[in-house]
């Protein structure tokens, strides 16, 4: 593990650990923790996942499917339009590694809503 | 920039100095009252305004959610449970998403707790005094003015419209490849009743110059990355838009307050257009003497491409222009996909609505047989401009067992709805493919 990517599970876990306050007050239903197992495992998931999930909830991210060069693309937006530090060098790599390979393109995965009817009864 | 940290180690920074880690890891700089990430959460403001109560349930009532058929996905919908609202699909709760299934659509004016949920950042704390909520108008105007609401209710008259008012992603989830953001099935819209002056009342008072061309808007909520120079969302519209009678500052909602989270106690109704364009919390009303640049302006966001682009390819900004007038969409209300109908059913009627962005829908047809045959439905004029209307339909089915409905509409200018979203983009806009809801009819 890099020393940039050390530092960052630091800082993140802060967060996580505020962010589930608030829920344990607020929340009586048992909801999906915000914690990196969310995530598809992969290599660098934890790094990937406190990075994202600095600024926005997991749930954005993990309902896009993306090429790497679409995740490149994403990726730009949040340095341009949203103040996330630019990932650089071999950083940037291993994110859109884990992202393109956890979030590939998918398609829209039509479920028949009855599919699962006798075992939902 | 991001050197700093790498040289000296965040540990040791982060002691020293926690903003400022803050800042060179995510590059998210903290505002005076806030301490790097252990406040300002999305989360926690929007507990604090709700009253703390928002528990969330991972589990879908079986049979009677669209599935992953409207989600996009395998995961069963998360169902919000909040004072206030009806149980909408959470599509995120940082920042706070939730789309109001179709079934719950029904209404011909939308209630309150049906309304959707889109916020690009966080919002702000309830105002104490709504009547002492300040607006300013100013840039291009001879006379720029700072107004509470008390005084905008006392100097200009009130009007009262059933309004569209639909997100700029609605349909987003039916792009293939997947567009980016949030996967919006069609409940991203609303067609409630709204009180407010019209903003053109507002800027006559102001006095336009020649040289205005454009509106910016400014809201009061603020950007996720904790940034209070950076806004969560600044649109804004072409002065003739502006000027429309149905644009209007709006401050209550179906005769009572606009609920928090839909941008109380005052917010624009730009309706046909994006929502992002009805700005929620509005504090600023800056005219422009070009088209505005604020946040969500520019790129690709709300912007559909000129030329169509290979889905999935690099979009070339320069290929791109402003959605303004949303396409045409209708929705089957009265049933909700995954039904199991009473068995021996043959009839069915089919109830919903359709709406069009800046014009009206001409014709609706649903279809019980995937497309191959298509029955009229009787469509009822809307209520004012820019109201969605109401359609009926009646169907037959031949037997018991599985069927799909589904609708489409035409507007008044000649164009539909289509199987597969149109015109990829990047970002999602402007994809309108027909509803279909499944049902069982049992022997
Ligand atoms: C510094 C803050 C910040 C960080 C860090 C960040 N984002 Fe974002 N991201 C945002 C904001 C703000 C939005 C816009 C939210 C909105 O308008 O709903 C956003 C939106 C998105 C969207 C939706 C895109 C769209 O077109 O609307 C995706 C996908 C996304 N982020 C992915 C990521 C991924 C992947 C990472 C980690 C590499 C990441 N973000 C890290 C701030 C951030």
């Amino acid at each position: 593990m890099t020393r940039w990517f050390a530092a960052v599970v630091l800082a993140a876990s802060l967060a996580v650990a505020a962010g589930g306050a608030v829920f344990a007050q607020s929340s009586s239903a048992e909801r999906e923790p915000e914690e990196p197992t969310v995530f598809p495992e992969g290599e660098n998931r934890d790094e990937v996942f406190y990075v994202c999930t600095a600024c926005h909830g997991s749930d954005l991210v993990r309902a896009q499917g993306h090429s790497r060069e679409r995740w490149a693309e994403v990726l730009g937006i949040m340095v341009e339009k949203h103040n996330m530090a630019p990932l650089e060098g071999e950083d940037l790599d291993k994110t859109l590694d884990y992202l393109a390979k956890a979030f590939p393109p998918k398609g829209r995965g039509y479920t028949n809503p009855f599919l699962n009817r006798s075992t939902a009864k | 920039m991001a050197k700093g940290w790498k040289e000296r180690g965040f540990f040791e920074l982060y002691q020293d100095d926690p903003e400022r880690a803050d800042a060179l890891v995510f590059g998210r700089r903290t505002g005076a009252s806030r301490r790097g990430f252990l406040q300002g959460t999305g989360l926690a403001a929007m507990g604090a305004m709700v009253g703390g109560a928002i528990p969330f349930s991972g589990n879908m009532p079986s049979g009677l959610i669209p599935a992953a058929m409207a989600q996009g996905s395998a995961a069963a919908p998360k169902i919000l449970k909040m004072d206030g609202k009806a149980e909408l699909v959470i599509l995120g709760d940082k920042p706070f998403v939730a789309e109001t299934p179709e079934h719950l659509l029904n209404d011909d004016i939308t209630p309150n707790d049906k309304i959707f949920i889109r916020n690009n950042g966080t919002p702000p704390d309830a105002a104490g005094n709504p009547d002492s909520w300040e607006l300013t108008v100013d840039g291009e105007v001879n006379k720029a003015l700072k107004l509470t609401l008390g005084e905008l209710k006392q100097k200009f008259k009130p009007v009262t419209y059933a309004l569209q008012m639909e997100c700029g992603g609605n349909g987003r989830s039916f792009f293939e490849p997947k567009a980016s953001g949030n996967q919006w099935t069609n409940g991203a819209i609303s067609n409630a009743r709204w009180t407010g002056v019209r903003l053109k009342d507002v800027l006559e008072a102001a006095g336009l110059k020649s040289s205005a061309v454009y509106t910016g808007h400014y809201g009061r909520d603020s950007h996720l990355s904790g940034d209070p120079n950076k806004p969560a969302i600044s649109r804004g519209m072409p002065i003739a838009k502006a000027m429309e009678e149905h644009t209007i500052i709006a401050y209550a909602v179906n005769g009572g307050p606009i609920p928090q989270i839909n941008g109380a106690p005052l917010r624009l109704i730009v309706p046909g257009w994006p929502g992002s364009t009805s700005q929620k919390w509005l504090s600023r009303i800056w005219i422009r003497d070009k088209e505005h640049d604020g946040q969500g302006m520019t790129g690709t966001s709300y912007r559909v491409p000129i030329k169509p682009m290979i889905p999935g390819s690099k979009a070339d900004p320069k290929n791109f222009r402003i959605l303004e007038s949303m396409p045409v969409r209708s929705i089957i209300t009265n049933i909700a996909n995954g039904t199991e109908l009473k068995a021996g059913t043959r009839a069915i009627a089919l109830r919903g609505h359709a709406w069009a962005g800046e014009h009206s829908v001409a014709e609706v047809h649903v279809s019980g047989d995937y497309g191959q045959t298509w029955r009229k439905a009787k469509v009822a004029k809307a209520a004012n401009k820019y109201a969605w209307q109401t359609w009926n339909a009646d169907l037959t089915v031949p037997s018991e067992g599985y069927y799909e409905f589904w609708v489409r509409a035409i507007d008044s200018t000649g164009r539909g709805q289509s199987h597969a979203a149109a015109n990829w983009n990047p970002q999602g806009y402007g994809g309108n493919v027909m509803h279909r809801i499944a049902v069982l009819i049992p022997a």
